[in-house]
């Protein structure tokens, strides 16, 4: 404490020579949090996204079959509802993804058509958890009155030319490929114009089996967290308690081998389950993440390396400018371990400072970026929550941060230090005469 | 009193009269008959056929296109060759069926992709089924039919229910003209009833013995534009001249005669 009140009555003394510092610092340290709480907000907005198409966090695939009909998957999702632990925020979806770039569907809006890349048949019900975190520009999920339903992207609405409480027609083709029709409600469209929602609409799950005209399938279920991502023991357990029930595929197996195996074998009386985690199954948007993450740590390792060296260097000319002070100190008496401390001190304070100065600055930058609508920038809606940059603050990451970059700069100030400390009271005299 | 009641119940009677369809003269068989016999019509078995075709696509609120093509088919082998001709922009694209299967053919990249009979031919409201013979009487049931008057033309309109999977519609409504067996109108709609699409061939040209369509208009009944507030559908017109019935090569049915009419 001692030596922490001098440092700071020493900055304060000699605020000027210490400007450039606190400025590095405060600048450097901005730039970095910056940097990191917006890659962790758009990597967080994109995760979310994926977690709506797919419609939970971790899937399970197999069974009896890969697409199989209701009563089937009713027994699965059971099975898995009895498998989740103690985590009673999980909830079991059951989906149908339907392709209707396949026979070349698509939606009918007073002669405007428009085509779709995947039309998934939903209960809005259950899946409330998930819908509800949905941005919805008009609308919402709920079905009202209506039987059949659709919620459909903005960018889509707009090329219809529709609005919620239109009537878009939905052309199909059936399971024995002959063209359907069928009149779809829009309740809800959202903003996403991303490779995720864009040509993506969710339908209520009985109108879309009734399009295809088929007995009621489901391809995907999902288990939703709805709390927040699940943990590698959260699957661990399920997969445990699954394997106990059916035969279950090694957790760490790659799913393109699991298709292989699967295909090939004979499953019509035993059945075969596979549990796979969202970040498995967006493989390519895995490459993303950790190519952003890669850049973001190529930043902070640079400015870190600044802040240090840049910090360190300074010192080593402060440290010499004062040795008469140094030296005037040793001659009353405090050794050259106190000298280290008090220089130490001080360059803690003024990274404390700079470090929570940036901080600040970098909150207020987030801020302001996060006001603009950057929906514009084509590609980009795959980071963006409603349209805007979302920065997600993780204070303990952040604390983290901060604490590299302290001992990073005082452990370099430390090795700068520790020679020019140690001359003699009189040598101290003798170098400014 | 007595008079007037009889004039009156003369008049209405007249009037259910001329408004009725005409008497049920055609039985079950003859309407079969009559079904397969307009199937034939549209089968140039036995030779080549080769014809110009022009097609008027109309989009309401964006004007006319017009495509031009020769149309090659040898419908004993199921084999059909089309080479655009116009605009100039699609010279030289191109299709082909041989093995039930049809090849689309883009001479800018020298590719060839593969294509289906239910694709539109050339973005207009005709499918690639439309232009090779027509299997109704095997592909559809009759539910119901009638004997009716369509135009100046006297026809029997059929109600039909697909029973085949390899067809689009699953409901067709036909009307085929009695005293030639020619179809005159056709209406497709969806599983659940909706219209798709109207075709109508108003008129056929005579060529050795057989008939050809002289123009077929197809109205695409999903697609168009509201203008002034009411829906106008697109059309696609076709005209159909210089109807040959002499042997082709066999070269005109493969891929390499495509790549050679591009050149």
């Amino acid at each position: 404490m001692f030596y922490f009140n001098i440092a700071v009555k020493s900055i304060i003394e000699r605020k000027r020579q210490y400007k450039s510092l606190f400025a590095v610092c405060a600048v450097g340290v901005c730039l970095m949090l910056c940097a990191i709480m917006v890659t962790d907000g758009m990597i967080s907005s994109m995760n979310e996204k994926a977690r709506q198409y797919y419609g939970g966090d971790v899937l399970f695939l197999g069974g009896h079959s890969i697409t199989k009909p209701l009563t089937d998957a009713l027994e699965e999702a059971q099975m898995l509802k009895e498998s989740v632990g103690d985590r009673k925020d999980v909830k079991v979806f059951l989906r149908y993804n339907h392709d209707p770039e396949e026979h070349g569907e698509s939606y009918y809006y007073e002669g405007t058509t428009v085509r779709q890349r995947a039309i998934i048949g939903v209960d809005f019900e259950n899946e409330k958890d998930l819908f509800d975190k949905f941005t919805f520009v008009e609308g919402t999920y709920h079905k009202g009155e209506y039987e059949d339903t659709v919620l459909i992207s903005e960018p889509i609405a707009k090329k219809l030319g529709c609005h919620v409480g239109d009537s878009i027609t939905y052309f199909a083709v059936t399971y024995n490929n002959y063209a359907n029709t069928i009149d779809l409600v829009v309740t809800g469209i959202f903003l996403d114009a991303s490779v995720f929602g864009m040509y993506t609409s969710y339908v209520n799950y009985d109108s879309l089996i009734k399009a295809i005209d088929y007995d009621p399938l489901v391809d995907r279920i999902s288990l939703y967290y709805v709390n927040g991502k699940p943990s590698g023991k959260d699957i661990e357990k399920v997969h445990s308690e699954m394997s106990k029930k059916i035969q279950m595929y090694p957790l760490d197996m790659e799913k393109k081998d699991f298709y292989k195996d699967f295909r090939s074998s004979d499953t019509t009386k035993v059945r075969k389950g596979y549990l796979v985690s969202l970040d498995s199954t967006v493989s390519d948007l895995k490459l993303l993440v950790q190519a952003l993450r890669l850049i973001v740590a190529a930043i902070v390792l640079l400015l870190v390396i600044i802040i240090s060296v840049g910090i360190s260097s300074t010192y080593r000319v402060i440290v010499i400018k004062r040795s008469l002070e140094s030296g005037t100190l040793r001659a009353i008496g405090m050794m050259s371990s106190g000298i280290m401390k008090l220089f130490i001190s001080e360059a803690f304070v003024l990274l404390l400072s700079g470090c929570f100065t940036g901080f600040v600055f970098s909150l207020i930058i987030t801020k302001i970026g996060s006001v603009f609508d950057l929906s514009f920038i084509s590609g980009f809606d795959l980071f963006l929550t409603g349209g805007h940059l979302d920065p997600h603050i993780d204070i303990v990451k952040i604390a983290a941060f901060i604490s590299v970059i302290i001992v990073t700069t005082l452990l370099s100030v430390l090795f700068t230090l520790r020679k020019l400390v140690r001359v003699s009271p009189v040598g101290a005299i003798t170098a400014t005469t | 009193m007595k008079k007037t009641f009889n004039n009156i119940l003369f008049t209405l009677l007249l009037g259910a009269g001329l408004l009725s369809p005409l008497s049920a003269q055609v039985t079950k068989g003859k309407a079969l008959e009559l079904l397969k016999q307009a199937d034939k019509n549209t089968n140039y078995s036995g030779t080549d056929f080769k014809a110009d075709y022009t097609i008027v696509t109309d989009k309401p609120g964006s004007g006319k296109s017009v495509t031009s093509a020769v149309m090659y088919r040898r419908d004993s082998a199921n084999m059909f060759t089309i080479v655009i001709t116009g605009p100039d922009s699609d010279k030289g694209k191109g299709y082909v069926q041989f093995d039930k299967n049809i090849w689309f053919y883009d001479p800018r990249d020298r590719q060839f992709t593969y294509t289906s009979a239910r694709n539109r031919f050339q973005n207009s409201a005709l499918n690639n089924s439309d232009l090779i013979p027509q299997t109704i009487a095997d592909d559809y049931e009759i539910k119901d039919y009638k004997e009716v008057k369509l135009g100046k033309f006297d026809c029997v309109y059929y109600e039909l229910s697909a029973v085949k999977k390899t067809v689009d519609y699953a409901t067709v409504k036909l009307w085929v003209s009695i005293d030639d067996g020619l179809i005159r109108k056709k209406e497709d709609y969806s599983l659940s009833g909706q219209l798709l699409r109207t075709t109508a061939i108003p008129s056929y040209q005579k060529v050795d013995n057989r008939f050809v369509p002289s123009g077929m208009l197809v109205v695409d009944n999903l697609r168009g534009t509201k203008i002034d507030g009411k829906m106008q559908y697109e059309k696609t017109q076709i005209t159909i001249a210089n109807v040959s019935f002499q042997k082709q090569s066999n070269v005109v049915y493969s891929k390499k005669f495509l790549e050679e009419m591009s050149d």
